[in-house]
């Protein structure tokens, strides 16, 4: 199966230049994204440290949180500054995100607990399918310092296990479509 | 179950979603109806068509919308060049192959070519003569996240991904000339966004209606090439710098800026006596797709492929058998084009996986899901017991992963239960009485070359034509490839019990035409060069070994010489795709026959494909580890010689070599004994220079490739190594 949009297509970044100013449009990826960016501007760039010539796509690069080495595990999502080398002064930004992924079922919950992350990642706010199951509410995850991102299934009076479908497509475009499997103790 | 799936049916959600539904655990409830890839037909012996290659986001099952390179053309007879034409596929926006061409044989093709993506949609697509570059991120010693180059690490110009705003057509399974403006695949158009079939209707129907077609640039009109002259070197002084060299040297130009005239004949006879052609055309399943060096992987993962079916005489024998009259009957002829889609090439990302343990953020794109027309795991119809015959065409980049990728059709989709299945032709060539009576690949006769069971299987760029008869019994069905349903059959409606062909019974199959009966022994007059060489003639598949490259599940290479490396160097008779300037690899005299022997020095799977003229196996050697009878490890040869008349084919699969230990070497630890294929080919009626390679696309990309070249016999071997086309 193919992964995510976001992971497979590279994001296009727009160089132009508005009078003396060359701008680089903000852009936002996941993790495991790429991104490369297309010169409009009459003169070469190179955003971080990449060439592209007048009319030219560049390479295209998986971008780095902080722009040259971040320390593991990345927090994210955050956004970073990157520069032109060629160019003093000009800069863009990009947005990372957690890749959108389902949690690894089975999972578990115990009782009196009724929720469960069954997705995390991506970037809210998400068009989720119901779960086609009574017992099963999916609803955004909000984010936290100690939770990412993503989808909780709330579950009321649920049986021992229950499995249900999880679709659901985040800001960026991902798509998550997977069956999930809960074990209630 | 069934309350779940009404439930689904009623929501409303965005088609991203809705699209999702059609997961393949529930495969047959949310499988779409199979279509038919839309068509573009010929009329009174001549095929008119307008092909664009272009750019737009399309629907892709499973993932949502991605931004794709893909065909889209319109049957041009009668189009005025003005109004508006009828467009097919009807929706871009939708993926789908691109459209099935249909012509007859002695028709005359004649499609407009035309370029317009718009390349700042892509990274790395320029068509500098350089290699593509990716930068990826991994995890450094002090456990950092870094930014890294991943591409092209080894990788060298021109074998390497590059250029993909590039494309042309390739015409796989015709019989015409590589030159010029017929099966060139030698040729680079390169794409002007804003330029219109209209801009270029008048000076095409002039190229198109001149008595001969034109072999020479210089035949051309010089409106045309005027028009180009000025496109490329609006594009790049270098561009029209590289033409005019190959222009004064009598050679076709590399660079065409937008738009290309492809025009040939498809050879025909009434009858042998008389006939202008040693071979004719076969009439049969065949197909199209970009062939861009380079770029043909990531082209064919954008979908840039289709069928191209061409009728004959063995199309007449189905109508007749059946009583159709002049035309199939609806819904008996099925166009199946098995396609995997991924915008991005791979060794362009890294594979990232520090541990999370999140599915999905650990595995690859590969090995892909299997599309077929564009769908994934449509239902086809058929009534209880009817008969279809099913024109099936692997257009995957081929990838196997040691038989195990999606790039393969595996034999399981033609064992599922309760169906009847007759093959009538293999890679758009008919079937002998005889083979038609053993059925060589259903039966499990003729070995498969991959790591798969036993059976008829269809690997990339292979096609198959099957008469496929329904149970008796309703029901909904799976066909499954790689352990994935592929395809869903729901047998239903009235019973319409169709008779397949008696494949004992010698009326019930034709007698394959003259110019398909079996070639016999070469003399040793026909031999290739070097002409001092041995005979038969041997061709290499093969990797080499280098420490520059990141060694990562390296396969070991035979004889000790250590680790292939990973990325592998693919060659073939130990170099790669122009690795030493320009060569023609293989010279042969125009009308020569020659036996050729295909060796696999890898331990992975390869498919051999030359273009212009298909040839017949002559044996099949699988290496298989034994032990001897003092207990000692090694190999013999299973040998496949067929029991009747050798099969034709154009692409066939190469059994992987085998390292085997050897004991009592001092200097070996490893032996290796490589696969091995003899075909018996005849280089007939069409002159020219043209490219066998490696069906498995990355691998040609990535050098697996060699120019072939086919002279008059009073010019042989002068003329081999005279003003090689430059293609990069």
């Amino acid at each position: 199966m193919l992964r995510n949009k976001e992971d497979l297509l590279a994001t296009r970044i727009n160089i132009r230049r508005e009078g003396d100013a060359v701008v680089f449009e903000p852009a936002e990826v996941t993790f495991s994204g790429a991104v490369f960016w297309f010169n409009g501007d009459s003169e070469p760039h190179a955003p971080m440290g990449v060439d592209v010539q007048p009319n030219q796509t560049s390479s295209s690069v998986q971008p780095v949180p902080t722009g040259s080495a971040a320390p593991l595990p990345v927090p994210l999502p955050q956004s970073f500054t990157y520069e032109c080398t060629l160019h003093k002064g000009e800069s863009g930004t990009i947005a990372i995100y957690n890749d959108f992924v389902p949690n690894l079922s089975p999972l578990a919950v115990t009782k009196p607990a009724t929720t469960v992350q069954v997705a995390t990642g991506g970037k809210p706010p998400y068009v989720i399918a119901p779960s086609g199951e009574t017992s099963v509410a999916l609803v955004e995850t909000p984010q936290s310092i100690t939770a990412d991102a993503g989808i909780n299934a709330v579950l009321t009076d649920p049986p021992p296990t229950i499995t249900f479908r999880l679709s659901a497509t985040d800001a960026l475009g991902g798509a998550v479509d997977s069956d999930v499997t809960i074990d209630v103790s | 179950m069934q309350e779940r799936t009404i439930l689904r049916r009623l929501l409303p959600i965005i088609p991203t979603v809705a699209l999702l539904f059609a997961a393949s655990m529930h495969a047959q409830t949310g499988s779409p109806p199979f279509v038919n890839p839309g068509e573009i037909p010929s009329h009174d012996g001549k095929l008119q068509a307008v092909m664009i290659v272009s750019d737009t986001d399309r629907v892709v099952p499973n993932v949502g919308k991605v931004h794709l390179r893909f065909f889209q053309g319109w049957d041009a007879k009668g189009w005025d060049g003005k109004q508006p034409a009828a467009k097919v596929p009807a929706n871009a926006a939708v993926f789908s192959p691109g459209p099935t061409l249909r012509a007859k044989v002695g028709d005359k093709i004649e499609i407009m070519f035309l370029n317009t993506t718009d390349d700042a949609n892509f990274p790395n697509t320029a068509a500098a003569e350089k290699c593509d570059q990716a930068f990826g991120t991994k995890k450094d010693a002090n456990g950092n996240l870094v930014n890294v180059q991943i591409y092209p690490l080894a990788d060298q110009y021109p074998n390497c991904f590059h250029a993909s705003s590039t494309a042309n057509l390739h015409f796989h399974g015709t019989h015409t000339t590589p030159d010029a403006l017929g099966d060139n695949v030698l040729i680079e158009v390169m794409p002007v966004k804003d330029t219109t079939p209209q801009k270029w209707n008048a000076v095409f129907k002039k190229i198109f209606a001149m008595p001969a077609i034109p072999t020479k640039w210089e035949e051309l009109p010089a409106e045309y090439r005027d028009e180009q002259e000025r496109l490329l070197k609006a594009k790049g002084q270098q561009y029209w710098d590289v033409n005019a060299k190959q222009i004064a040297l009598g050679q076709f130009p590399q660079y065409i800026a937008g738009a290309f005239p492809n025009t040939f004949i498809l050879p025909n006879c009434a009858t042998q006596d008389g006939c202008q052609y040693k071979a004719l055309q076969s009439p049969g399943t065949h197909w199209y797709h970009a062939h861009k060096h380079g770029s043909t992987a990531l082209h064919s993962l954008n979908g840039l492929a289709g069928a191209f079916i061409i009728e004959g005489a063995y199309d007449d024998f189905l109508k007749t058998f059946y009583h159709f009259g002049a035309t199939y009957a609806p819904d008996f002829e099925k166009v199946i084009v098995f396609q995997q889609i991924n915008p991005e090439q791979n060794l362009h990302r890294n594979i990232i996986n520090f541990g999370a343990g999140k599915a999905g953020s650990a595995t690859g794109p590969g090995p892909g899901q299997v599309l077929v027309n564009g769908l994934l795991a449509p239902t086809l119809t058929m009534r209880p017991g009817s008969v279809q015959l099913w024109r099936i065409l692997n257009a995957t980049p081929g990838s196997a992963f040691n038989g195990g990728g999606g790039g393969i059709i595996s034999p399981s989709f033609f064992q599922t239960d309760g169906f009847t299945f007759e093959q009538t032709a293999k890679d758009g060539v008919q079937f002998s009485q005889k083979n038609f009576a053993d059925q060589p690949f259903l039966s499990k006769q003729f070995p498969n070359g991959y790591n798969q069971p036993a059976g008829l299987m269809v690997a990339g760029g292979n096609r198959v034509d099957v008469l496929v008869k329904a149970p008796a019994a309703k029901g909904t069905y799976a066909f499954l490839s790689q352990g994935a349903k592929v395809l869903w059959v729901k047998v239903d409606g009235d019973a319409n019990d169709m008779p397949l062909p008696d494949p004992k019974k010698a009326s019930d199959w034709p007698v394959i035409p003259w110019y398909l009966t079996n070639l016999q022994q070469p003399p040793a007059a026909d031999r290739p060069l070097p002409l001092s060489g041995p005979y038969p003639h041997y061709v290499s598949f093969g990797w080499d070994a280098e420490s520059n490259r990141a060694v990562a599940a390296a396969p070991a290479l035979p004889g000790g010489k250590g680790t292939a490396g990973f990325p592998p160097k693919w060659t073939i008779d130990d170099h790669q795709f122009a690795e030493f300037g320009p060569l023609i690899d293989q010279c042969m005299p125009l009308n020569g026959l020659q036996d050729w022997v295909l060796e696999n020095h890898t331990t992975v799977m390869h498919s051999f494909h030359i273009h212009i003229n298909p040839f017949q196996i002559v044996s099949v050697e699988t290496p298989v580890q034994t032990t001897d009878a003092q207990g000692v490890p090694t190999v013999t040869y299973k040998t496949y010689t067929p029991a009747g008349d050798p099969i034709w084919q154009d692409v066939v699969s190469l059994p992987a070599g085998l390292a085997v230990p050897l004991t009592g070497s001092p200097t070996l630890t490893q032996g290796f004994a490589p696969g091995r294929v003899t075909i018996r080919h005849q280089f007939v009626d069409f002159t020219g220079t043209f490219v066998l390679h490696c069906h498995i696309l990355g691998h040609e990309d990535r050098g697996m490739m060699q120019l072939v070249r086919i002279v008059p016999l009073d010019r042989y071997p002068t003329d081999c190594q005279a003003a090689i086309p430059h293609h990069h």
